[in-house]
This record gives structure tokens, sequence and C-alpha cells, in this order.
């Protein structure tokens, strides 16, 4: 009986944790949301994770000819918390946000379509762990 | 390097917990979880999550629709998804799959103020929706400003890409990662389908349609992930779709960006070019009717 409740009890305090981690990591969402300013659409995606210490994040993104994009990038409830990095398909930087004083988001004006990779990881002096969200949005004409 | 690990060592370690707890209480049932159970709670027999964490980027059905507009292509009644089909879906992914298609369908039909079809597909879309369990979890003011707002383009055409992202929001913040993949994917078949019928007059599309040889590579790795004995032919169709776009020649060249930091914005000049012949488009046309007969029927 006492090993049934203290493992109920451990089951109870992980799904709280995790119940704690979904919460934050929906309260972030929104708050990065709002970077996406009216005159941006949303791409209808979400793009989340839960990474600490020096995990890197990455997912690959075709951007399009003749548009201009805009990703933010948000952990915690900071701006510069979440750093990212634009990769082309050579894996050569095309943007550094931890060059520009880690920027929460930023504009890209896309000449041919090119296909980047996005590396999101945390700031290291502002952040051990946490939920990672990036949103995209492309600006309407 | 982490491959966009989506869940955290908490979580997977919660559920491998409620696993192990279930198969010491029930041992009578394991064994006996389905593929298709499997996919709908979301959780494997392993205990891992599905698709292992990865997260996939897919070009939005909008911007194909944009460039239709820009291109000046003319509204085709027959290249959209009947409205009556809708009944047909049983199956929560085939329900997702064709909420993808109808999403791209509405998108397409925004640019053209054709009044009550509009409203048609904006209600499709949200029965869709509400039969798989999402829309009571959207922001009610996108629905209710959908139906209101319909003869506006534009607004429209946000309102649409807001439900999707909300509706994303939804489905990923309760690790339904296998619906909110099948939306995808049915709307990018949708796009795909529209892109290459004006492809076939258009220079201009038909190099956007070769690009999206970029998505097929992020879309099969996806696909080869999915379970659903529904979704099985749908997937081998998408296994030689993405064969047939790697196939398409693409040369690259760097050059450097430019950046204006006062409005925060980095022109991206590389040199990009994929070139799709006339043969290699009637084939990939022809597979893309292919997909999507299986995705509507």
């Amino acid at each position: 009986m006492k090993h049934l409740i203290s493992i109920l009890c451990s089951l109870l305090f992980v799904l709280a944790i995790q119940n704690t981690s979904q919460a934050q990591c929906d309260t972030i969402m929104t708050l990065c949301e709002k970077n996406i300013t009216s005159q941006y659409i949303s791409d209808g995606q979400v793009y989340r994770a839960l990474i600490s210490g020096t995990e890197v994040a990455e997912f690959s993104m075709t951007l399009f000819e003749g548009n201009t994009y805009r990703i933010a990038a948000c952990s915690g409830m900071e701006d510069g918390n979440l750093l990212f990095t634009l990769l082309d398909p050579e894996g050569q930087p095309l943007f550094r946000s931890e060059d520009y004083v880690g920027a929460p988001y930023w504009d890209f004006t896309i000449e041919n379509t090119i296909q980047v990779t996005i590396e999101a990881k945390l700031n290291p002096h502002k952040s051990q762990s946490g939920c990672a969200v990036l949103v995209v949005g492309f600006k309407k004409d | 390097m982490l491959k966009f690990r989506v869940f955290s060592a908490i979580g997977a370690a919660s559920m491998a917990l409620i696993i192990s707890l279930q198969s010491c209480q029930e041992p009578q049932k394991e064994g006996n979880l389905t593929p298709t159970d499997s996919v709908n709670s979301g959780i494997s027999t392993s205990g891992t999550m599905n698709f292992e964490g990865e997260i996939i980027s897919l070009p939005s059905p909008i911007q194909v629709a944009n460039y239709l507009k820009k291109n000046n292509m003319p509204f085709k009644q027959e290249l959209v998804h009947l409205s009556s089909a809708k009944d047909r879906y049983v199956n929560e992914t085939k329900k997702a799959l064709n909420m993808g298609v109808y999403g791209a369908d509405l998108a397409y039909i925004s640019n053209f103020n054709l009044g009550q079809q509009n409203a048609d597909y904006v209600d499709l879309v949200a029965k869709l929706a509400a039969e798989l369990g999402i829309l009571d979890h959207v922001d009610r003011k996108i629905v209710t400003r959908l139906r209101s707002d319909l003869t506006s383009p534009d607004s429209l055409i946000r309102l649409n890409a807001d439900l999707f992202h909300s509706a994303d929001k939804y489905l990923k913040s309760n690790n339904k990662y296998d619906i909110s993949a099948y939306i995808l994917i049915g709307g990018w078949i949708e796009s795909l389908h529209l892109a290459a019928d004006a492809a076939k007059s258009n220079e201009f599309l038909r190099t956007r349609l070769g690009e999206q040889k970029y998505a097929a590579t992020s879309i099969d790795r996806l696909n080869k992930k999915f379970t659903d004995p529904a979704y099985e032919p749908i997937r081998k169709e998408i296994e030689i779709l993405c064969v047939m776009f790697s196939q398409f020649e693409s040369t690259y060249s760097y050059r450097k960006p430019i950046v204006n930091e006062e409005t925060r914005t980095t022109y991206i000049n590389s040199k990009t070019s994929v070139q799709v012949n006339e043969e290699a488009l009637t084939a990939i046309t022809a597979q893309i009717a292919k997909i999507r007969t299986l995705i509507i029927e």
C-alpha cells in the first residue's frame, strides 16, 4: 500500500511538472505571437521545444522569393532569452540574432527562394532551460 | 545536436511512468495497443512520442494562393474540392487531411470575392475542426470574424491563417502531433494541385512548384512516421512524389546578405534555381492528382 502511494505521488508530481511546462510554453507562445504584427500573416504553424543548457533546436524552412518573413524567437518572459541563427543550404550563417543584442524578432526579405536551417538555443547568460518558441509570419502585399 | 526535441525529459519520464504503471496494474492489456491507438494517444508503445520530437515546417498554402493572385491566374471552380464531400470522411485521419485541403481551397477562393462560396468553405473548415475536437479550443473571435468578414479578401486570408495557427497551437500543446501533421499535409497537397495547374501555362509558377522540392525533403521524413493504416496508400504515393521532387536539378550560390539594422531587416540575395522540364511537370502533376484523389475520395 505504502509502495502504491509513493508511486502515485511520484506520478502526480511528474504530471504536475509536465502540465506546468506545457502551460509555460503556451504563455510564451502567446507573448511571442505579439511580434507577428498586423502587417504579417501567420504561416499557420507553431514551432516549440523544451531545451536546456547548450542544446540546439533546429528545423528547415523554405523561404519563397519575393516575400518578407518575420521570425520571432522567444523563451521565458523577456526578450533575448532565445538566440536564433539562419543557415543557408551550405551551412553558412545568413543571420545570427546574437549579433544584434539577441533581437527577439527579425525580418528577412528573400530575393530567390532558399531553403534555410533555423537553429535556436538558449542565451547562456539569461537562461539554463525552458520552452523555446518560434513563430513565423510573412508580409501581406 | 538536438533535432528539435519537443518533449522534455520530464515529459518522457512521466509518460514512461504512466506506461509502466499501466503495465504493472493491468498486465492482461499488454500487447493490445493497436497502431491506431498509438497514434491517437500520441504515445508509442516504447514510451517515446510520435514523430520523434522532430519539428517539420511546410510552406503555407496562403503563399501559393498569393502567387496565383499576383500572376492573375483566373479562378477555376473545377480545381477546388467539392463542398458536398465533407460527409465522406469518417475517420480522424481523413478529416484532418481534408481540413487541410479545404483550408488551402479557402485561401485560393478568398482572392476572388465569391460570396456564398467563401461562407461555405469557412463552414467546412469549421465543421471539420469541430469534429476533430479543435474548434472549442481556438480563439472564438477568429471564428466569429471569419463568418462576418467574408467580403474582405485580406481579412479572410488573415483569419484563415490565424485559425490554422490557433488549431496547430492547440494540437501541439496537447500532443496531437499526428492530427496537426495530417492537416499540414492535406493543405500542402492541395496547394501543389493548384500550383501544378497554373504551372502548365506560367513559367514563374512552374519554378515555384519546382521549389517545393525543398519542402518535400521535410515531408518525406514526416511521411515515414505515420502508422495509421488509413493513411498507408497515401504514404506510399507521397513517398514517390518526394522522390520525383528530389530529381529536379537545383543550384545554389551564396551571396552576402545585406542588413538594415534600423528596420531590423536582412536582405537574403543568394542565388538559387530549380529546373522543371515539360516531361517532369507532366509526371509530377499526375502524381499530385493521384495523391489528392486518395485524400479526398
